[in-house]
């Protein structure tokens, strides 16, 4: 990777064939096999849900302004947060990075012409789409009121939803084998598709985190998968797996649950750290402090994050000692994730460090993930959990990690590599204004929740009228504060996507390496070449050798 | 250099894919997997997502019947009145289980071990003369290939009609639904069937690909001494077999305490 060391200089427009219009027409879109189009496919639609489920968080949030429940009745406030949650995990954090990023990044980075193999990527493309839409058309069904974690007896007892509940569990389940094959191909094309001197010590940061994240999906998916199956029987057939009253465990349904859902959290933060890894190193412009404690956090955290899917259960009846030990596990996992943290430190450290749009969001990834980390902390102390279990604190807590923390990244990583998907540059002066907007926005959410939490506010209530009138006061306080922020945060979001639209559509051109990053994805134009390199790069250094 | 090429043929045209498969010595050696084939990595990925599958149906299972106090519902536990609340669910009955006669709970069967032990022994034949139809490929025999190919095929379409034998029964001998256990019985039935028709589904699905690939052997797709799609084939067929033996195991040997 050591041909491009200054930038090549920017190419006119009406530049010559890119990925982007070697094809034409919407055909040439819906079926092609190009990595690249499919990770674009991928963004668009991960968005949509995006957006569609962000717009469920804001009414959801306009309905706790006052105690009462008055805009939503209590059940299509139920519905409105578990498809809020449901989308918003299955259909748009778990695919977000990997699905699209890591699509789009995945070859051009190990220097291949394409994943190792291009028509299952489709394949997993439309079956992530048949997927959400089953999801989402569950709504005609008289959707699902059960939280995204469809807890039995919640979603084996009767319920006013009706086939709603089934048709979600399928989605998920049919969404999750997007996931798996999405996994596995990226699995195999680290392994196999590597260009000549690619060693595995010389992978991006970003491949490693892709790689850890693809085993998850792997190994932790069909769990799910099986768990939602025999839900499905359950509601239709009144087999008795989960449900008590015909001779199933309703706890067995946590335990598989968690086993899932659990990993899924790393599913979600993993890639994310892949991406602060590499926007941080570029654009401090030093090697990254600790590559191999990196690489290593990476696989301990994708190992120890099969074992500590108890921490969800300690109110469930289970064992004092398990508790005990998941507990334990749950601190354990903080380490590797703390190593992280320190190193990104460190590679600043002395760096000269670049205050792009990308590293500014590293930089508020660094802060919230960090206090979604240590809220962590507390939840996994068993006598702690007691009290802040069922709380905002939780919700703060998840909040802090999947938006703070994974969509962020996200942003960080669609600012980092847009010049290179559409070959022009974004708004270094409104991308930055985005950023800040966004920030205020978002703490103001969410540290609200976890005061609140704290306080006593239980999470999943349309009202809350029915406590001493001076707690009211003090939930209103807080809930307004984070309602106002929640607007804000909606506010910042529309504008990043008015930033990266008007960069697709008029930025300025970019040139094939704006950035000046030695990973092989630079090396090619912007945007990309349909074939994405006219030879085979060869690699003689490690991605952040800088000198 | 072998490395070389392979690479040269990832930046290359799509056609020249099926002009020339490369040989497994071919893919650029790695560290972690070799010279294994793109396809072959993929499909031990795969088989661990699956196994994984049978571990949640497995798990599932052992703990209902650990926790469970009865978990067949013998002639003599109902006789002592002890199947006291077994579950029948509206499907159950749908399907015309026959759950409770005057008042009583019916009994249900137990699982024929003798004749599922017949099926273990075909499928694991079945596994050898896959291993054999491997070996005679890389000879570059493609009678023989052929022929053991065709003879797996036949082992695992043997095995399904004995599943069906089981199931729904035959020739006049009733199956197991017949003789009182239904889908949606009980736990024990529930998890009977779930588990079991999962694996026929993938002896199903293993019989499609071996006869899809007999058919590739006959037409001499194999000829050229690249055998790694049959060496995948194999995992898939070894896989499916190894997962029926744990199936056998555990669904079938672990005795019965309340039992006979
Ligand atoms: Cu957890």
């Amino acid at each position: 990777m050591s041909a491009a060391a200054s930038p090549v200089p920017a190419a006119p427009s009406g530049s010559p064939l890119s990925y982007l219009n070697a094809e034409r027409g919407l055909l040439s879109w819906l079926t092609t096999v190009d990595h690249k189009r499919i990770g674009l496919m991928y963004l668009v639609s991960t968005l949509f849900f995006f957006l569609l489920a962000g717009l469920m968080a804001i009414a959801l949030r306009v309905e706790l302004w006052t105690p009462q429940g008055d805009v939503f009745d209590p059940d299509t406030y139920n519905k409105l947060f578990t498809l809020h949650g449901g989308l918003m995990v299955f259909a748009f954090i778990i695919p977000s990075i990997p699905a699209s990023l890591g699509n789009f990044l995945v070859p051009l980075m190990v220097g291949a012409k394409d994943v190792a193999f291009p028509k299952l990527n489709l394949w997993s493309f439309y079956i992530y789409i048949l997927g959400a839409l089953v999801l989402l058309g569950a709504i005609f069904g008289g959707a699902m009121d059960t939280g995204w974690t469809f807890y039995v007896p919640y979603s084996t007892a009767p319920s006013k939803a009706g086939p709603g509940i089934v048709f979600s569990l399928i989605g998920v389940f049919i969404l999750g084998f997007s996931s798996i094959l999405t996994g596995l191909n990226f699995i195999v094309t680290v392994h196999k598709m590597r260009a000549p001197g690619l060693t595995w010590m010389r992978l991006p940061l970003f491949l490693w985190a892709i790689y850890a994240t693809a085993i998850i999906q792997v190994l932790a998916t069909p769990v799910l998968a099986i768990t939602l199956l025999l839900l499905v029987l359950e509601r239709w057939f009144g087999v008795g797996v989960f449900d008590a009253a015909l001779g199933g465990d309703p706890v067995l349904f946590q335990h598989f649950f968690w086993f899932y859902s659990h990993p899924a959290v790393y599913i979600m933060i993993l890639p994310a750290f892949g991406v602060i890894s590499e926007v941080i190193a570029v654009h401090s412009r030093k090697r990254i402090f600790g590559y191999k404690a990196i690489v290593y956090s990476s696989l301990a955290i994708a190992f120890f994050g099969f074992l500590v899917w108890g921490h969800h259960m300690f109110l469930s009846g289970q064992s004092g000692i398990a508790s005990t030990i998941f507990s334990f596990l749950t601190f354990a996992v903080a380490v590797p994730t703390a190593i992280k943290v320190f190193s990104w430190l460190a590679t600043m450290y002395k760096g000269s460090i670049a205050w792009t749009t990308p590293m500014l969001y590293a930089l508020s990834f660094m802060g919230m993930f960090t206090i979604g980390g240590l809220t962590g902390v507390f939840l996994g102390a068993l006598a702690v959990d007691v009290h802040l279990h069922d709380t905002y604190f939780v919700v703060g807590h998840f909040h802090y990690v999947m938006v703070g923390g994974t969509v962020i990244s996200f942003i960080a990583g669609l600012y980092h590599w847009w010049p290179k998907m559409g070959g022009r540059m974004y708004s270094e002066f409104w991308s930055r204004t985005a950023c800040a907007v966004v920030f205020i926005g978002f703490n103001l959410t969410f540290v609200s929740q976890l005061v609140m939490g704290s306080k006593g506010m239980p999470r999943r209530y349309a009202s809350y009228d029915s406590v001493s009138p001076a707690l009211q006061e003090t939930f209103q306080f807080w809930h307004q504060l984070s309602t106002t922020g929640s607007m804000i945060l909606g506010i910042g979001f529309f504008m990043v996507a008015g930033t990266l639209i008007w960069a697709w559509v008029k930025g300025p051109r970019a040139s094939g390496n704006p950035w000046m990053g030695l990973t092989l994805e630079w090396e090619t134009t912007s945007p990309p070449d349909q074939h994405n390199f006219a030879a085979v790069p060869a690699v003689r250094r490690g991605p952040y050798d800088y000198v | 250099m072998s490395a070389h090429e392979a690479v040269e043929h990832h930046g290359d045209d799509d056609h020249h894919h099926h002009e020339h498969r490369l040989r497994p010595e071919e893919w650029p050696s790695e560290p972690m997997v070799g010279v294994a084939s793109a396809g072959k990595v993929g499909m031990w990925w795969f088989l661990l997502s699956d196994a994984l599958m049978f571990a949640g149906f497995l798990l599932a299972y052992g703990i209902l019947r650990g926790g469970s106090e009865i978990w067949t519902c013998t002639q003599e536990l109902v006789e002592a009145g002890k199947c006291l609340a077994p579950v029948c669910s509206d499907f159950a009955m749908s399907l015309g289980a026959q759950c409770q006669e005057n008042g009583r709970f019916l009994e249900e069967p137990a699982l024929g071990i003798n004749f599922t032990a017949g099926l273990t022994f075909l499928l694991i034949c079945s596994s050898v003369t896959m291993v054999l139809a491997l070996s005679y490929c890389k000879e570059g025999d493609r009678k023989n290939t052929v022929k053991y190919l065709a003879i797996t095929t036949a082992g695992g379409i043997l095995f399904l009609c004995g599943q069906w034998y089981e199931y729904f029964g035959l020739f006049g001998f009733p199956g197991l639904i017949e003789s009182g256990l239904a889908f949606g019985h009980s736990s024990y039935a529930t998890t009977f069937f779930l588990i079991t028709s999962f694996h026929g589904m993938h002896v199903f699905s293993g019989v499609v690909y071996l006869a899809i690939t007999t058919w590739q052997a006959s037409k001499g797709r194999f000829d050229d001494g690249y055998t790694s799609e049959v060496e995948i084939l194999g995992l898939f067929w070894h896989f499916v077999d190894l997962i029926w033996i744990l199936v056998f195991t555990f669904i079938y040997l672990v005795p019965n305490e309340h039992g006979v």
